[in-house]
């Protein structure tokens, strides 16, 4: 294995995702070369940083799963509106930022249609 | 805690609740997978929408060759270029007139790093993603953006040199001399 390649290779390594016999030959010649080390270290840095602020991004937001769940249930989602009442559809519901626990509770003109019941949630 | 191939198995049967979990554990992801896409977060709301509610009408076609991860990002990976397509062709058409803006939008934090991997090419921050957040192999994302092993390899050399230009006065360390 060359340079180019264990630089090619490192990047995985660092993410945990590079299959053993590669892990094994990338690791025999960084042991060996002290650029590959250096890129290494280098690598493993980024990739705390790359995944940290993947981890930072904003995720989906709080209405998503209402119009998700209607629309699985077959409703138009021009009727959906969280918190709001239109063609008396009301759609009641909590939300953490992450989508769990979420209960949905679904009306359809005063009656209560059985969407998702959900228990406690938080089971993540 | 149920293996995400259970859930699915289940959302296959018309279960609710296991779809709900399922939700709660991809619809962040997938966000910040079509985000970093589409850098459109209108968009990315509406490719976990199509993608979710793909989910619940496909999971009996979920054979369980993949993952369950590569499979609902592959499914997103579509909706995304799709509505991306329709985007640019103008064919869309403003179906939500009842959208809010989320609060948390507004408070988007600037970020050194998402900045950086936000002006890579479209190809490479997809790699990247895919590896360094979902920990995905490059066989792995080969095999969902339909490319040879090669271009995913070399798609994240050239991203991690990229980046560690960008950012290696501030990851500190590494100086060029
Ligand atoms: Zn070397
Ligand atoms: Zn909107």
């Amino acid at each position: 294995m060359d340079c180019r390649q264990a630089g090619e290779l490192t990047p995985w390594y660092v993410a945990g995702s590079l299959p053993e016999g590669e892990a094994r030959d990338l690791v025999r010649h960084v042991a060996g070369c002290a650029t590959c080390q250096d890129e290494l270290v280098q690598a493993a840095r980024l990739a705390r940083e790359l995944r940290r602020a993947f981890a930072g991004m904003p995720g989906a937001s709080q209405g998503t799963w209402a119009k998700v769940a209607a629309r699985a249930q077959g409703m138009p989602l021009a009727r959906v509106d969280v918190g709001s009442f239109l063609l008396g559809l009301s759609v009641g519901l909590t939300a953490t930022r992450t989508g769990v626990p979420v209960t949905g509770r679904l009306q359809i003109l005063g009656r209560e249609v059985p969407v998702f019941e959900v228990g406690t949630g938080g089971e993540r | 805690m149920a293996q995400d191939g259970e859930l699915v198995a289940r959302v296959a049967q018309g279960d609710g609740n296991a779809f709900r979990e399922l939700y709660g554990r991809f619809a962040d992801r997938v966000f910040r997978y079509a985000l970093t896409l589409l850098r459109n977060r209108h968009l990315a709301e509406e490719v976990v929408q199509e993608t979710m509610v793909a989910v619940w009408q496909g999971a009996g076609s979920f054979a369980g060759r993949s993952q369950v991860s590569s499979w609902i990002f592959g499914i997103a990976r579509n909706q995304a270029y799709r509505l991306l397509r329709e985007e640019e062709k103008g064919e869309r058409t403003a179906n939500e007139p009842t959208c809010a803006p989320d609060p948390a939008d507004v408070v988007e934090q600037e970020d050194r790093v998402r900045d950086a991997v936000a002006a890579l090419p479209p190809g490479e921050r997809e790699v990247v993603f895919l590896a360094f957040y979902e920990g995905l192999s490059y066989r792995e994302i080969a095999g969902l953006l339909g490319i040879p092993e090669g271009t995913v390899k070399s798609r994240m050399y050239h991203a991690k040199r990229r980046l560690a230009e960008v950012l290696s006065p501030w990851t500190a360390g590494r100086q060029a001399s």
